[in-house]
């Protein structure tokens, strides 16, 4: 019987349309898998289920009745319960509080500990799971802070579950556990719905799969019906992607990488830049894409780090991530965030890094700073009425040309790109593309960190791919989308023989 | 882009911005007329001068104060640090002569300032907490040096800086000189570039490139050396130092100056100019108030009010530039 159906829901964020008409069914008792790559639109579709956002079109039937859980809270009235990847445990809370922390059994207006503790204890027995209800939640380890948050959603008794993946920060045994859990929820007539970009684990605990490709239903198959590779076909796609050009010679080596070590990391990091090449840093989410860039340019914590840079007479010498940092033009991931100071002037977020070139003794030149402003709106075609307006009224393509061009002006030797066109549309992602281009074919390094495979194809010379264990394996510009899938998914072992032979290849 | 539209777009004027400087001019402007017609005495070249004086040395507290807000902290040690550099000016100058006094001074606020800088970029301590520490970590190293008594400034130093110069007083000046510096500083250099920008977004001022603990310790550097400059002043004018030169109540009338004057405690807003200008609103209401007889402690109550109302300005400002956003 059919407990929960989804049809035709479309959802639209501001430049890009997230969703269109897709559908989704499951009957009591199954555990669907929802796959996809990052942007597909499988998180946007969970959280419409879960009342965090709402579609703009289509509907939701529980039970064969139209529901549209207006907030999280609704939703969990109705039994469904979404438990996310980014676990919301309030650290000065205990165990115990932060498993009622939405909703509070009370008696006489006080809070009931007791019946919280029994039914507390209940659910954790059932999870075969062990936790110090008086603990705070500060203490627990990323693995316990996702246990308590499934533990919490289980409270509800919900019939619809929703994990968007779960698994991400757990271990071996901690996984197994999960996936006894989820079993036990199966038999108990529940639905399960389950997020990953883990393909084997979708093998091990889920009945069918629905695949989705740019916000669209891209396939459904049951998982005895197909194979590893035929998942991974569906999932990326087998249009071919059009590199609009011949990959670049690259020029020698302009930085050369060894034992790059996060502090909160075991696994090192090793590989070269060249001149003239755009280097594309992909992985899964989780994998630590961000980080290592982070780490490269001393934004993040670095246990250890063997730098070396090419200089001006040609010969490599030793050099910091800060020092690195500053030869280079870092495009950061959120641009809000991280990128601009929103109610300044866009004039003002352009030159902010380019100031010392265009002052004297300290003091800003107006006009060479009208000057270099003119330069960079002009070569970055970014589209202002005046660069007096804050950065704020720009569009977001528009906002993300002004992070990228306030580097231009520099003219920087390496180029360090976090993710440079999430949330654009398709014409302000051209821009950007075409910009990038511009800079590896002006001599600098590119390093670029995308989660988008097309955009990756489309403008690497060259591809570095880190998989989930941290390894770092290099392919050439052609490589296929599915060898990319396989590469992120495997285990340390396979890829320390991949890159082996990788590496043997290259020098061979 | 065709070359049309660019030049329009940055010969463009910015019409918002303008008009609103242009609006606080003319309503100033009005309000000073009508006090002039009004308020008896209020016009004399003597009374505006004495304006000019008793605005200073809060102004310049208050030109410091701006650098820190906009940098997105806040100092409430300056007048503790004002009264402690006008005693260790003053004991200084009894034995090496009035410039050692004043330079003295210069150095006692600039070392508070270096302590409090250390403490909120270095440290990443919370700017509240560490310079109302401060506040009264200063007035207990001074109450214990002075053991409340107060020393005299003679009147080689005082006759210099409560003098006039061609009929302008010298408090006046060195408040107006460093109006136009500190306006400097913020709009036209490199550091005053950045300080914006680490104001409103510091992280993404760092990821920019911006040396963000540099530029903020810098600030409280800079709030320190002017509480020197106004304990200079204030000594001077007073003929004495002593602990009760920078009362703690002193504090609201700094930080009150740099938010009547549109300095944004909510960081990245504002300019030195207008806490300065913030700072003779406050002596001119004072003033008035005093002239027309209007009794101290509801004159208090007249400045609190009008304090609270800037608050209120600002954070409506604030919010209504988050949301656009």
């Amino acid at each position: 019987m059919t407990v929960l159906s989804a049809r035709g829901v479309s959802k639209a964020f501001p430049g890009v349309q997230a969703l269109s008409e897709v559908g989704l069914g499951a009957e009591s008792g199954e555990v669907v898998g929802v796959l996809g790559v990052n942007g597909a639109g499988k998180s946007t579709l969970m959280s419409i289920l879960g009342g965090l956002v709402h579609a703009d079109d289509g509907e939701i039937l529980l039970d064969g009745a139209p529901i549209s859980p207006q907030d999280p809270a609704a939703a969990a009235r109705l039994g469904i319960a979404l438990i996310h990847q980014e676990p919301s445990i309030s650290p000065t809370m205990t165990v115990l509080e932060n498993l009622f922390a939405t909703s509070f059994p009370t008696r006489h207006g006080l809070l009931d500990r007791s019946s919280m503790r029994e039914r507390a204890n209940r659910v954790l027995d059932h999870m075969g799971v062990t936790l110090d209800l008086d603990e705070p939640g500060s203490q627990l380890s990323q693995a316990q802070r996702q246990l308590v948050e499934i533990a919490r959603a289980l409270l509800a008794n919900p019939r619809v579950v929703i994990f968007d993946e779960p698994t991400s920060s757990l271990d071996d045994n901690e996984r197994q556990a999960l996936f006894s859990l989820i079993r036990e929820l199966k038999d108990g007539g529940a639905v399960v719905l389950y997020i990953t970009h883990f393909i084997d684990e979708v093998f091990t605990v889920c009945d069918r799969v629905v695949v989705l490709r740019d916000g669209r239903n891209a396939g459904e198959v049951g998982t005895q019906e197909v194979t590893h590779d035929d998942l991974i076909r569906l999932i990326v796609g087998d249009e071919v992607v059009e590199r609009p050009r011949d990959s670049r010679i690259a020029g020698e080596t302009a930085l050369r990488v060894r034992d790059l070590r996060a502090a909160d990391s075991e696994y090192g990091w090793s590989f070269d830049l060249a001149e003239g090449e755009i280097v594309g840093l992909w992985g899964l989410l989780g994998s630590g894409r961000s980080t290592l860039l982070r780490c490269l340019i001393g934004l993040h914590p670095t246990a250890e780090a063997e730098l070396e840079v090419r200089d001006a007479t040609g010969a490599m010498v030793a050099t910091t991530p800060r020092a690195l940092f500053r030869r280079s033009g870092y495009v950061p991931e959120d641009r809000h965030r991280q990128g601009l100071a929103l109610s300044l002037s866009v004039r003002a977020n352009l030159t902010i890094s380019a100031l010392g070139s265009l002052a004297r003794l300290g003091w800003v030149s107006s006009a060479e700073e009208a000057a270099a402003v003119t330069h960079a709106i002009q070569a970055g075609g970014i589209k202002v009425a005046s660069s007096e307006r804050p950065v704020s009224v720009l569009s977001g393509g528009n906002q993300q040309k002004v992070v990228l061009n306030r580097h231009i002006i520099r003219e920087p030797r390496f180029w360090m790109l976090d993710e440079p066109t999430r949330g654009l549309d398709v014409g302000a992602r051209g821009e950007v593309h075409d910009s990038i281009a511009a800079m590896a074919d002006a001599g600098a390094t590119v390093l670029m960190v995308t989660s988008d495979v097309d955009e990756l194809l489309q403008l690497s010379d060259r591809v570095l791919v880190l998989s989930r264990h941290g390894d770092l394996t290099s392919r050439s510009a052609g490589v296929e989308k599915d060898e990319l899938m396989r590469l992120a998914q495997a285990s340390r072992s396979e890829t320390v023989l991949a890159s082996r032979s990788e590496t043997v290849a290259r020098e061979a | 882009m065709t070359r049309s539209t660019l030049s329009h777009d940055t010969t463009a004027p910015t019409p918002s911005k303008a008009k609103g400087r242009l609006g606080y001019w003319l309503v100033g402007g009005l309000v000073l007329i009508a006090l002039a017609l009004l308020v008896p005495n209020f016009a004399t070249q003597q009374n505006l001068s004495n304006v000019t004086v008793q605005a200073s040395g809060v102004g310049l507290m208050a030109i410091g104060g701006a650098f820190v807000l906009i940098g997105g902290g806040i100092d409430l040690s300056s007048p503790a640090t004002m009264a402690l550099s006008a005693v260790a000016g003053a004991m200084v100058l009894d034995w090496y002569g009035p410039l050692a006094g004043a330079l003295a001074m210069l150095a006692v606020g600039c070392i508070v300032g270096i302590a409090n800088g250390f403490a909120v970029a270095r440290l990443k301590m919370v700017p509240l907490i560490v310079t109302l520490a401060m506040m009264v970590t200063v007035t207990g190293i001074n109450t214990s040096i002075t053991s409340g008594r107060s020393f005299i400034v003679p009147s080689s130093l005082s006759d210099v800086i409560d003098g006039s110069i061609l009929g302008i007083p010298v408090p006046a000046m060195i408040f107006i000189g460093f109006t136009v510096i500190g306006g400097l500083i913020a709009h036209r250099t490199v550091v005053g570039r950045w300080l914006y920008m680490t104001g409103v977004n510091p992280e993404a001022a760092f990821s920019a490139g911006v040396p963000v603990a540099r530029v903020l310790a810098a600030t409280y550097v800079a709030s320190g050396f002017l509480a020197g400059v106004a304990g200079l002043v204030i000594a001077s004018r007073a003929g004495a130092a002593g602990v009760t030169l920078g009362p703690d109540v002193l504090v609201l009338d700094v930080v009150g100056s740099a938010v009547i004057g549109g300095v944004s405690i909510y960081g990245g807003r504002g300019s030195p100019v207008g806490a300065a200008l913030g700072a003779v609103v406050l002596a001119v209401l004072a003033n008035v108030a005093n002239l027309v007889g209007i009794p101290f402690y509801t004159t208090l109550l007249l400045k609190g009010l009008v304090i609270i109302a800037a608050s209120g300005v600002d954070r409506f400002v604030f919010v209504r530039a988050r949301d656009r956003a």
